[in-house]
């Protein structure tokens, strides 16, 4: 979170504007015109600071195409955070000419109450039983479920557990993809994990993203709260975005329980690699699958080995690896909704890589990449499921068939 | 440009080339007000046109208007020659972006000025082929930004320059009249040679629309290795006798100590601290005959008295070797924010002159500036590293980059290898060509571009 003038100004003047995230912008790959990539977002952002432009629409509308897939950032021979520097800008923006009115409704108003997001998700499954909300702007919507995941499903109690974890729920897990709690609940099980329900809610990225730092803390604060006092000794997430946001709370925050909290986050795949330890799966899974990395587990969080770890761990199952497997899918939350026919373009590129590999499934470690892939797949009348990682683990331990639609236990 | 002027050029833009390929706001003119250096300057407005017709269309209207143009690719240039003039028409070329053809038969490329460098390569390599310049900002620098300022790279010693690969041009002058020079002969002995008169002339006696380039057959293969030098001189030695003995390495890098310091806090792979020079060296060509050949530079390096010696056998190892070397530009910013880049070039036997004078300038001026670049063919690469909001810094910083450039042309160089003059080297044109050399080419300006709307103010400087 860079806030001060000082903190803007340090990496607005590490940019030597050198031009190398030319090579690996998305937005710009697709634009091709200068205004659209990194360099002039910082550029930009250091004139803003300066005061030589204004906060504008327009400098709003070229910091918003923005995907924060870090893309540049991992690539900048200075290490420039432009992530950072444009969610600067967005929420200096946001103090300025203040949030799109649809913005506002649905990050005050729907984001922070559980209550409110549980009656959306209902809302929306009611609507897709009627025939109606199949899709938005372009993008097929996964099967919403009219109760969200924490009422429905509750973690064993396990005898003699090596270990306790507080799984937070992310808002896609908890009412769109149940199959991936399931198999999160199944795998830690099987590995001698409690699990603790965390109160789940929204982590606050989408308030972030969309400058909302007011809400952003709020949720943040709120979470905060809800995981400190759980005796968990870690926190593990399936969604790369919740994950990295967690990570962030003490940056966000301050103060030592919200480091504390946040110093305990794990992705799920790291936690079964490197702290939990997992059993090999065993029913053979006879598929061949691609994997795709998102943007906020491998650069956000690092995390790109352990998901294929994980595969390797799965008998008869095959990875081959697509090119280019980090490049952002295009989905970045609200911005596939907000600017679709760029994602959509993006996203076209991903779909290919996945083609070129002629696997006959594709797997991720985060659900709104996978409502992305899904789409962009039976977009082109492609019939390849998506899975999330644990979802195949669990399915070579015999615990689940992932095929078959969800049971619930109304 | 006055407002209302302004407005209108704006709008006849937009009749020429539709409203999607013209950007006006100040946010976007913004985007366009930089290159690789620390130089700004806010053009009018911003073109990107798609055809040869379309850049003659602009090109008429601004003389017909007085109005400046800035021809521009990827905006990577370290010399300003990208950087607008204020109230010019920037002339963003990247949207002609086609490779038309990849001729086998002819070896040859025909490309548009937008291709990134990188694609021609790749375009090149599949066809069996190899476009040896390479800068390194390859992978997002234009054929037509490479051809304005003559661009080099590690490459230079054995394989020549972008000049050295031009075989013909297409390019609008200034009035829009498109003028067709050079062609598709490796040999051609008609007329002047305007092809080698536009190559390094920084877009400011036309605009490249379209480049014929010559590729020569791909390498077999290639060898790395490393030796550690105590002494600068014993360095230079071996060089010399390396070529001596008829090896023409494709790479011959050097990084001075302080490089060498930098990119060890960097990365810790135990680069030696205790020595003056590391070179880099790679062979290419038939796999039967490298393995000799790397022997032979191995035992000569350390006849002149290398300290250590590194062959690498795997490709893991190469990669490894080259590790330090392409860390150098993010290493050297961990010391300060702001680097700035020379390209002072010399004759090769008098690196170790030049590498000694920058170093004097360098206690000098209270500065830290690390040396690297392609020793094989005189040109390196002093890095001031500075901080730009430090004043003072940057005053000191200014005189030392003309004392560099001093010491570089009384060693018998060049104030430039491969970035061009641009804005930042402007100043210091005569002290190496003398006056009658820089009129001669004012002339040549002055009979191409009679308006003087060509990229203003570059190479000769005061727009």
């Amino acid at each position: 979170m860079l806030e001060s003038a000082e903190e803007v100004r340090y990496h607005v003047n590490r940019c030597s504007k050198c031009g190398s995230c030319r090579e690996v912008c998305p937005v710009f790959l697709q634009e091709g015109s200068e205004p659209w990539v990194a360099r002039a977002r910082v550029q930009l952002a250091g004139a803003a600071l300066e005061g030589q432009l204004p906060f504008s629409r327009r400098l709003g509308e070229i910091m918003d195409a923005c995907l924060l897939c870090q893309a540049c950032v991992a690539h900048c021979p200075n290490g420039v955070r432009v992530d950072e520097l444009v969610l600067w800008a967005r929420a200096e923006g946001v103090k300025r000419r203040g949030l799109a009115p649809a913005k506002k409704v649905l990050l005050r108003g729907a984001l922070p109450s559980r209550r409110r997001l549980a009656l959306l998700g209902r809302v929306a499954a009611l609507c897709q039983r009627a025939g109606l909300l199949k899709s938005f702007r372009g993008r097929k919507l996964p099967a919403f479920h009219p109760l969200p995941f924490t009422r429905l499903f509750r973690p064993a109690k396990l005898e003699k557990p090596s270990l306790t974890v507080a799984y937070f729920v992310g808002c896609m897990t908890q009412y769109a993809y149940h199959q991936t709690g399931r198999a999160v609940l199944k795998v830690l099980e099987e590995n001698s994990v409690q699990v603790l329900l965390a109160g789940a809610g929204c982590c606050g990225m989408p308030a972030l993203a969309a400058g909302d730092l007011k809400t952003a803390r709020q949720l943040a604060r709120r979470n905060v709260e809800s995981l400190k006092n759980l005796e968990a000794d870690f926190i593990v997430t399936d969604c790369a975005t919740c994950g990295e946001m967690l990570k962030l709370y003490g940056r966000l925050l301050g103060g030592e329980a919200a480091k504390e909290v946040a110093a305990r986050v794990q992705d799920i795949s790291y936690f079964l690699v490197h702290t939990g330890g997992f059993l090999k799966g065993k029913i053979e899974v006879p598929l061949v699958v691609t994997y795709h990395d998102p943007c906020h587990l491998k650069r956000g969080q690092g995390v790109h080995a352990e998901p294929r770890q994980i595969l390797a761990g799965i008998p008869g199952l095959t990875l081959v690896e697509m090119p280019q497997s980090d490049v952002c899918c295009g989905l970045a939350g609200s911005f596939g909704f907000t600017h679709p026919a760029l994602s959509q373009k993006i996203l076209k590129a991903k779909v290919g890589s996945i083609k070129a590999t002629k696997a006959r499934a594709v797997v991720t470690g985060c659900p709104s990449c996978r409502l992305q892939l899904a789409s962009g797949l039976a977009g082109e009348g492609l019939d390849l499921p998506v899975f999330h990682t644990v979802e195949l683990l669990a399915m070579s331990y015999g615990t689940e068939s992932m095929n078959m639609p969800p049971k619930e236990m109304e | 440009m006055k407002k209302g002027k302004n407005e209108k050029i704006v709008n006849n833009l937009r009749r020429l080339l539709g409203h999607g390929k013209v950007l006006s706001s100040p946010e976007d003119l913004f985007c366009y007000s930089y290159d690789g250096t620390f130089l700004y300057g806010a053009p009018a407005v911003v073109v990107r046109p798609a055809t040869t017709r379309e850049v003659a269309a602009v090109l008429k209207l601004a003389s017909a208007e007085g109005i400046p143009v800035v021809p521009r690719g990827a905006g990577t240039g370290l010399s300003g020659g990208a950087v607008p003039v204020e109230g010019s028409i920037v002339l963003d070329l990247t949207a002609m972006d086609r490779i038309l053809e990849i001729d086998t038969a002819d070896m040859l490329a025909v490309v548009e000025p937008g291709v990134v460098t990188a694609r021609l390569h790749r375009a090149a390599e599949s066809a069996g082929l190899f476009y040896p310049p390479d800068p390194s900002s390859s992978n997002v620098s234009t054929i037509g930004g490479n051809i304005a300022e003559c661009a080099g790279g590690p490459r230079g010693l054995k394989y020549g320059v972008t000049r050295d690969y031009v075989l013909g041009l297409e390019v609008v002058l200034a009035g829009g009249e498109v003028v067709v020079c050079g062609g598709r002969t490796v040999k051609n002995a008609s007329g002047y040679d305007l092809t080698g008169l536009f190559v390094g002339s920084e877009g400011t006696l036309g605009v490249v629309t379209r480049a014929v380039l010559r590729l020569i057959p791909r390498p077999e293969t290639r060898q790395t290795l490393r030796a550690d030098f105590k002494a600068i001189e014993q360095a230079a030695e071996a060089i010399t006798a390396v070529l001596g003995a008829g090896v023409v390495p494709s790479a011959l890098e050097i990084m001075d100590d302080v490089t060498i310091r930098c990119v060890e806090n960097y990365l810790r792979i135990g680069l030696p601290l205790d020595v003056e020079a590391i070179l880099l060296i790679e062979v290419d060509g038939p796999a039967a005959a490298l393995s000799e050949q790397a022997r032979l530079i191995a035992a000569l390096c350390e006849e002149h008295g290398a300290v250590r010696v590194r062959v690498a056998q795997t490709k893991e190892e190469e990669a490894e070797l080259w590790r330090a070397r392409k860390a150098v530009s993010p290493a050297v910013v961990q010391v300060k924010p702001t680097k700035i880049s020379e390209d002072a070039t010399v004759p090769r036997s008098r690196v170790p002159a030049l590498i000694r004078a920058i170093k004097e300038i360098a206690r000098k001026y209270r500065l830290t500036i690390a040396i690297f670049g392609h020793a094989g063919d005189g040109n390196l690469h002093p890095n001031l590293l500075v901080d730009k909001s430090d004043p003072d810094e940057m005053a000191r910083a200014e005189a030392a980059i003309e004392e560099i450039f001093k010491a570089a042309l009384a060693l018998g160089g060049t104030l430039s290898g491969e970035h061009g003059i641009g804005l930042l080297k402007a100043p210091f044109l005569e002290l190496e060509y003398g006056g009658p050399g820089v009129a001669t080419m004012r002339k040549i300006k002055e009979t191409l571009d009679p308006y003087g709307i060509l990229n203003p103010g570059k190479i000769f400087g005061g727009s």
